[in-house]
C-alpha cells in the first residue's frame, strides 16, 4: 500500500516539477524576445539595462546580451557623465561581473566583459585584477582562463609601469609545478615567459649562453617529472616545444640561437635518456613515439641516412605504438610510412 | 529490581572502544550506564598532567608519585612499569600545562575513525592538529624523507632519476592494490613478512624500503606481514591530501583523553550516566555490585579490555616520554611561516648501532599541540622491549638533539612506561570493535550511529 502511494506521489512531484519548469521557460522566453526585439529597433535606452541583468543572471553565457549592455553602456549612458561618474558606473559593472566569475569561473564572455570594462575606465585597478587571478588559480591551479587573464593582466601592469614581470611570473609557474606538475596551462605560460626572456637579451653571445642555461634547466626538471610519471601528457608536449618539435610557424625560440652541432647534442642526450626510460616503461607512448621523431630529426640534422638498425628499431617501435595506443592506429601506421619514406630517400 | 538501576547496557571503563560504544547505545535510544573507578576519562587511552604525580614535598623535595592506572572490571594493572625519572630539577617549570599520554598515537586523516568523527559532529568537542612525517634514519646513518606524494618524489633533487620510478610504480601499486590482477598476486603473501614481498616484487633499493616499511607503516621491528603493511600505507596515502598535506591527526591536549571525552560527552548528550571514581566490587553477567554494596543491573554489561583479544599479545613495547626545554624547529616542517606542530622520525633497525636491530619510532610534539607550554617539546619514543632498551633511548635521544638544532635544547625528565603491543594498535581498530560489541548488543550495525545530526551549535 506505502509503494503504491508513494508512486504516485513522485508522479506528482513529476507532474509539478514540469509546470514549474514550463512557466519559467516561458519567462526566460518571454525575456529573450524582449531583448531581441529591442536590439533590433537598435534601442539602447539605459532602461534596457536591467533587462540585460535580468537575462544574464538566469544565464550569463548568452554572449549577444553582453553585447547589448556594451552598446548600451557605450551609446547612451557614457556619453553623458563626466569621467568620475563613469568610472563609478565601471566599478560596479566590475562588481558585478566579478559575482558572476566566482560561480562560472570558465565562461570567455565574462572574462571578455570584464577585460572591456576595464580597458574603458579611466582608472583601472591592475593590482587588484592581480589579485584575482591569484584567488582564480588558488582555487583551481588548471584554469586556463586563469592563466590567460593573468598573462593579460601582467601585460597591462608591465605596460603601465614600464617594467617587466618575466622572472617573477616564472616563479609562480615554477611553485604551480612544483604543487603538481600536471598543470599544462602552467608549462604553456612558461613557454611563453621564456621565448620573452630570452628574447630580451640583444648580445648575441649572452643569449646564446642563457638560452643553453634555460634549456638544460628545463630538461632537467622534466627528466624529474618524466621518470616520476611518464603517462602525463603535458610534461612531453613541454619536451617537444624545448627541442624544437611542436607545431610552431617559424623557428624554435631555443635552440634557434644554438649551432648545429650544439642542436645535436642535446638531442642525442635526450634519446639516450629516453631509451633509459623505455627500458622502465616499455609500454609507455609517449617514449616510443619520441624516439622515433627524435631519432628522425637527429638524421636530418646530421644529413645522414639512418642505419638499419635504427630503422629496425623505428618499425618496431610503430608496432609496440599500434598495440598499446589502438586508438590513434592509423597515426602511427603514417609514422611508419613516414620511416619508410625516410629510408627509400 | 529497581527501574532506576535497570539499564540496556552497562559499560566500565571509559577506554576509547567503551566511549565509541557507549555514544553508539546512546544514539540508538538504549538506557546506558558508564562507570570508570579512575577519576578520569580514558584508562590506558587517556593522559595525565605532569601536576599529577609529581609533587614538591615540605621541604623543597621533588616526589614521584604512584602512577596508578586501572582498568575498570579487570583485575590486570593496564601499565606495568612506570618509571619516572628527572635529570634537570633545577630547569624544571611549574608543572602546568603538562599532558603526558600513556600511550601516544595518532588518528589517520583518511580513517574510519576520523569518518565517524565528521559523520557525528564529534570532531566539534575537538581542536585537531595536523602531525606529518619528517625524517627518517636510515642504516647508512643519513637523514632522509619518507616518500609522502607524487610531488615530494618530484621535487626530491637527491633522489636518483630510477629510484623515482620503482617509488611511484609501487606507488600505483598501493593504489590499485585492490584490483583483482593484484590480489592474485598477493595471495601467498598476505601473512608473510613485507620486507620479502618488497624484495621478490619490486626492485627498490635498500633506504626506499626502508622509508616504506619504517616510515609509511611506522613498524616497530622487521616482521611486519605483507597484509598489514599494505593496509597501513593504502590508508597513509588515503589519508595524505585529505584535509591537506598532511596523513595524520591529533587532538589538542592528549589525543586518546580528548577522544574519549568527546564520545563521553555526546553519549551524555544523548542521555547516558556516567560515573567516575566508582569503586566496584564485583562483575557479572547481567549486574555489577558498586562500592557501597549497591547494584545495578543490564543486559549487557561490557568490560574494558586490551584492543584484539582478550587476552595480553606477549609482546611489549618501551615507551619514553622526554620533556625538552627548547622549542626544537629542526624537528619540524616548516611552511612559509609557520611551523608546524607535530612530527613523526623514524629510525630504522641497525641506524643506531650494530647491536640494535629493531626500529624506534618518534613524535615531537610542540606547544602548538596543547601538550606543552611555550619553549617546551614533548619527545615520544617508542621501541619495540629488549635489554638494550634504554641504550637506545639515550642514542636517539642524541641524535634528536643534534637534529634539533639549537643549543638551548636539554631534556629535563622523562617518563618510561611499559605497553602491550596490541594496545598501540590503530585507533580506526577501536571503531572496529566497538561496532562488532554494538552488534552483540542490538543485532546488527545498521543503526550504528545513523540518527539526524541536528546538533544545535552551541550545546554545551
Amino acid at each position: 500500500m506505502h509503494g503504491i502511494l508513494r508512486v504516485k506521489l513522485n508522479e506528482e512531484q513529476k507532474r509539478l516539477k514540469l509546470e514549474k519548469e514550463r512557466s519559467k521557460i516561458q519567462e526566460y522566453k518571454g525575456l529573450i524576445e524582449q531583448f531581441q526585439r529591442a536590439r533590433q529597433q537598435k534601442d539602447y535606452s539605459s532602461e534596457k539595462l536591467n533587462l540585460t541583468t535580468e537575462l544574464l543572471d538566469w544565464n550569463p553565457e548568452t554572449y549577444s546580451v553582453w553585447n547589448y549592455r556594451r552598446e548600451i553602456y557605450l551609446c547612451t549612458v557614457f556619453p553623458n557623465v563626466s569621467v568620475n561618474e563613469k568610472q563609478d558606473l565601471l566599478d560596479k559593472e566590475l562588481q558585478y561581473v566579478l559575482s558572476k566569475m566566482k560561480v562560472f569561473p570558465k565562461v570567455y564572455w565574462i572574462f571578455n566583459h570584464r577585460r572591456w570594462c576595464l580597458e574603458n575606465a579611466p582608472y583601472p585597478n591592475w593590482n587588484y585584477e592581480m589579485m584575482i587571478t591569484e584567488k582564480l588559480l588558488s582555487a583551481d591551479a588548471r584554469n586556463f582562463h586563469g592563466w590567460h587573464y593573468r598573462r593579460y593582466v601582467v601585460s597591462q601592469i608591465e605596460k603601465a609601469g614600464n617594467y617587466d614581470l618575466a622572472e617573477k611570473e616564472l616563479q609562480y609557474t615554477s611553485s604551480a609545478i612544483a604543487t603538481n606538475f600536471s598543470n599544462f596551462s602552467a608549462w604553456h605560460n612558461r613557454t611563453k615567459l621564456l621565448e620573452f626572456i630570452i628574447k630580451k637579451e640583444t648580445d648575441f653571445e649572452s643569449r646564446k649562453q642563457l638560452a643553453q642555461k634555460i634549456l638544460q634547466e628545463e630538461l632537467d626538471t622534466i627528466h624529474q617529472a618524466a621518470f616520476t610519471d611518464p603517462d602525463d601528457s603535458s610534461i612531453w608536449i613541454y619536451h617537444r616545444w624545448l627541442m624544437g618539435h611542436c607545431n610552431q610557424v617559424g623557428e624554435p625560440p631555443i635552440l634557434s640561437v644554438l649551432s648545429k652541432e650544439e642542436r645535436t647534442h642535446y638531442l642525442r642526450q635526450e634519446i639516450q635518456l629516453l631509451e633509459e626510460l623505455h627500458e622502465l616503461e616499455p609500454e609507455n607512448k609517449w617514449c616510443c613515439e619520441l624516439l622515433i621523431e627524435y631519432g628522425l630529426l637527429l638524421r636530418t640534422l646530421l644529413n645522414h641516412q639512418p642505419t638499419k638498425e635504427e630503422e629496425a628499431t623505428w618499425i618496431s617501435l610503430t608496432n609496440t605504438l599500434q598495440q598499446v595506443d589502438p586508438q590513434r592506429r592509423g597515426r602511427y601506421q603514417n609514422l611508419r610510412k613516414k620511416i619508410e619514406t625516410v629510408i627509400d630517400a | 529490581m529497581q527501574d532506576s538501576n535497570s539499564f540496556d547496557v552497562i559499560l566500565l571503563g571509559t577506554n576509547l572502544v567503551n566511549s565509541i560504544l557507549s555514544s553508539a547505545c546512546s544514539w540508538a535510544n538504549l538506557k546506558v550506564l558508564h562507570i570508570d573507578e579512575n577519576p578520569f576519562y580514558g584508562e590506558v587511552d587517556g593522559s595525565f598532567s605532569l601536576r599529577d604525580i609529581i609533587n614538591i614535598s615540605e621541604n623543597g623535595n621533588l616526589e614521584v608519585g604512584n602512577l596508578r592506572i586501572k582498568r575498570s572490571g579487570d583485575d590486570a594493572l593496564a601499565l606495568q612499569d612506570v618509571n619516572i625519572e628527572v635529570l634537570e630539577k633545577g630547569l624544571l617549570p611549574s608543572f602546568k600545562g603538562f599532558t603526558i599520554e600513556l600511550i601516544s598515537k595518532e588518528m589517520y586523516a583518511g580513517g574510519s575513525l576520523v569518518e565517524l568523527l565528521s559523520k557525528t559532529k564529534i570532531y566539534k568537542y575537538l581542536l585537531l592538529k595536523p602531525q606529518r612525517s619528517f625524517r627518517l634514519y636510515t642504516s647508512d646513518q643519513v637523514w632522509t624523507k619518507v616518500p609522502e606524494s607524487r610531488a615530494d618524489i618530484f621535487n626530491d633533487k637527491t633522489l636518483p632519476l630510477t629510484h623515482k620510478r620503482m617509488i611511484m610504480r609501487f606507488m600505483k601499486f598501493v593504489s590499485s592494490v585492490d584490483d583483482n590482477q593484484n590480489q592474485e598476486k598477493l595471495k601467498e603473501w598476505l601473512s608473510k613478512p613485507f620486507q620479502d614481498f618488497l624484495k621478490k616484487n619490486f626492485e627498490l633499493p635498500r633506504t626506499i624500503q626502508e622509508g616504506i616499511v619504517y616510515g609509511l607503516c611506522q613498524s616497530l621491528d622487521s616482521n611486519i606481514s605483507t597484509q598489514h603493511a599494505l593496509e597501513k600505507i593504502k590508508k597513509y596515502y588515503q589519508s595524505f591530501g585529505t584535509y591537506g598535506e598532511y596523513s595524520y591527526l591529533l587532538a589538542m591536549y592528549g589525543t586518546g583523553s580528548e577522544l574519549c571525552q568527546g564520545f563521553c560527552r555526546s553519549s551524555a548528550v544523548m542521555g547516558s550516566t556516567f560515573m567516575l571514581a566508582q569503586k566496584i566490587n564485583k562483575v557479572e553477567a547481567t549486574s555489577v555490585e558498586l562500592g557501597e554494596g549497591e547494584r545495578v543491573w543490564a543486559n549487557n554489561v561490557i568490560t574494558s579490555r586490551p584492543m584484539k583479544s582478550a587476552s595480553k599479545s606477549g609482546i611489549n613495547i618501551r615507551q619514553r616520554c622526554i620533556i625538552v626545554r627548547g622549542k626544537c624547529p629542526g624537528l619540524f616542517h616548516q611552511n612559509l611561516f609557520l611551523l608546524s606542530e607535530a612530527s613523526q622520525i623514524h629510525f630504522v633497525p641497525y641506524s643506531l648501532g650494530d647491536r640494535f636491530s629493531n626500529s624506534v619510532q618518534v613524535r615531537a610534539l610542540g606547544a602548538g599541540t596543547g601538550n606543552c607550554p611555550e619553549g617546551y617539546t614533548l619527545w615520544y619514543l617508542q621501541t619495540l622491549d629488549c635489554e638494550e632498551y634504554f641504550e637506545v633511548f639515550t642514542l636517539a635521544t642524541n641524535k634528536l638533539l643534534e637534529l634539533s638544532h639549537s643549543e638551548d635544547t636539554k631534556p629535563l625528565m622523562y617518563v618510561d612506561v611499559l605497553i602491550d603491543q596490541n594496545d598501540l594498535a590503530d585507533y580506526d581498530v577501536a571503531v572496529e570493535i566497538a561496532k562488532q560489541l554494538y552488534e552483540t548488543i542490538t543485532g546488527s550495525t545498521d543503526t550504528f550511529f545513523q540518527r539526524d545530526t541536528s546538533f544545535d551549535d552551541d550545546d554545551e
